[in-house]
């Protein structure tokens, strides 16, 4: 492992890939976890529920010593609603928020699950839409993640020789549960500025925008 | 395995089966729970996870959005609502194959969703109203089965 867990209570969000998750830690043990949809739009997914789902991860007291949250790139509604609560919770319990890179997470939980080799450095993919991909390379040791590349938006196929960690057919799964693999990239960022990486305009903005381009949007 | 009840049961007495139940099944195990809402599917994986050693049940929620609450127990337990999943693939994509290999127990609510993903054999437990005479609304029905 790259040093020591993180102790007390720790709680981890991501809502980069399809679902959110989230995970408790316990001195460096996991201790509880959720799978979480993530909806679209207000009042149809995850956002509104997220609260009573962090709740019950929680359990207890409620009492915490920091807070993880999966900086992105990927879904904008994913990262907004587990951001925007990992960010309020960190202010309001006044401890540190730290962030992971998502597709890390999502390397880690591969390495983990024995789909890519615990050692050595793998290409991370997530779908970025409009045919394009979020790309990361991380490099792994005995599972761990200790380095990640800048996360660049490419088409497909991707320029690789190594193994791969998501793609169309199997994609990229984020979860907060393998945050403890990638605290040698965690880095803890200042309350007030941070924000996700969502790597891209949301995809109604870019609708919205392409409508007034074409004279068919709403005021045009 | 646990006798299943003989007759109606009140919440207390599906609390102290459901208690009953997480102490005595074996290890691993998956438990589908059917039945309509508010057939009491939520209150009995409670029981069962308070049985099986879950150091505060109340945090065995109905979980809405939530498609898998895993909470600390001897060997792990984790919580499984398909209600709002469409298929198998969905299931699939949401990790449930890390699901049944890090929890020894396994609880899974509306597994109509995916019945093929079940391990077998699993247990079945249909909660229901019960059929006339009794018209006593806080009463519940419990039909137990092991499929394989």
């Amino acid at each position: 492992m790259t040093g020591p867990a993180w102790p007390g209570r720790t709680l981890a969000l991501d809502g980069a890939g399809a679902h959110i998750t989230v995970a408790r830690f316990d001195d460096g043990q996991l201790a509880a976890a959720a799978v979480a949809e993530r909806g679209q739009g207000p009042g149809a997914g995850a956002a509104e529920a997220l609260p009573a789902i962090v709740r019950s991860v929680l359990g207890g007291d409620g009492r915490l010593d920091r807070v993880i949250v999966g900086a992105g790139p990927g879904s904008f509604t994913g990262l907004r609603a587990a951001g925007a609560l990992a960010k309020g919770m960190a202010h309001a319990l006044d401890v540190p928020l730290l962030e992971v890179p998502s597709l890390a997470l999502a390397a880690a939980g591969a390495a983990m699950r024995g789909e890519v080799p615990p050692t050595g450095r793998v290409l991370v993919l997530l779908d970025a839409l409009r045919g394009e991909w979020f790309r990361q390379e991380v490099a792994l040791v005995d599972g761990d993640v200790v380095e990640v590349s800048a996360v660049r938006r490419v088409g497909w196929p991707p320029e690789w020789a190594g193994p791969v960690v998501g793609g169309p057919e199997a994609p990229a799964r984020p979860e907060a549960r393998h945050a403890e693999r990638c605290r040698a990239v965690a880095r803890e960022v200042a309350l007030r500025e941070w924000a996700p990486d969502y790597g891209r305009q949301a995809e109604a903005e870019v609708q919205w925008l392409a409508r007034q381009a074409a004279g068919t949007g709403a005021g045009a | 395995m646990l006798a299943p009840p003989t007759g109606p049961l009140d919440e207390s007495a599906l609390a102290a089966w459901g208690r009953a139940l997480g102490a005595a099944l074996p290890r691993p195990a998956v438990v589908a729970l059917s039945g309509p809402l508010g057939a009491g599917k939520t209150t009995l994986a409670r029981a069962i996870a308070t049985g099986a050693g879950v150091p505060d049940a109340r945090d065995v929620t109905s979980p809405t959005y939530a498609i898998v609450h895993e909470h600390a127990a001897p060997g792990g337990l984790a919580h499984v609502d398909l209600y709002r999943l469409a298929d198998a693939g969905a299931v699939l994509a949401a990790g449930w194959d890390g699901v049944l290999e890090r929890n020894a127990l396994v609880l899974v609510e509306w597994p109509e969703r995916a019945e093929a993903l079940l391990p077998r054999p699993y247990v079945q437990i249909r909660l229901d109203y019960p059929a006339p005479p009794v018209a006593d609304p806080t009463l519940r029905c419990l039909f137990v089965e092991v499929r394989r």
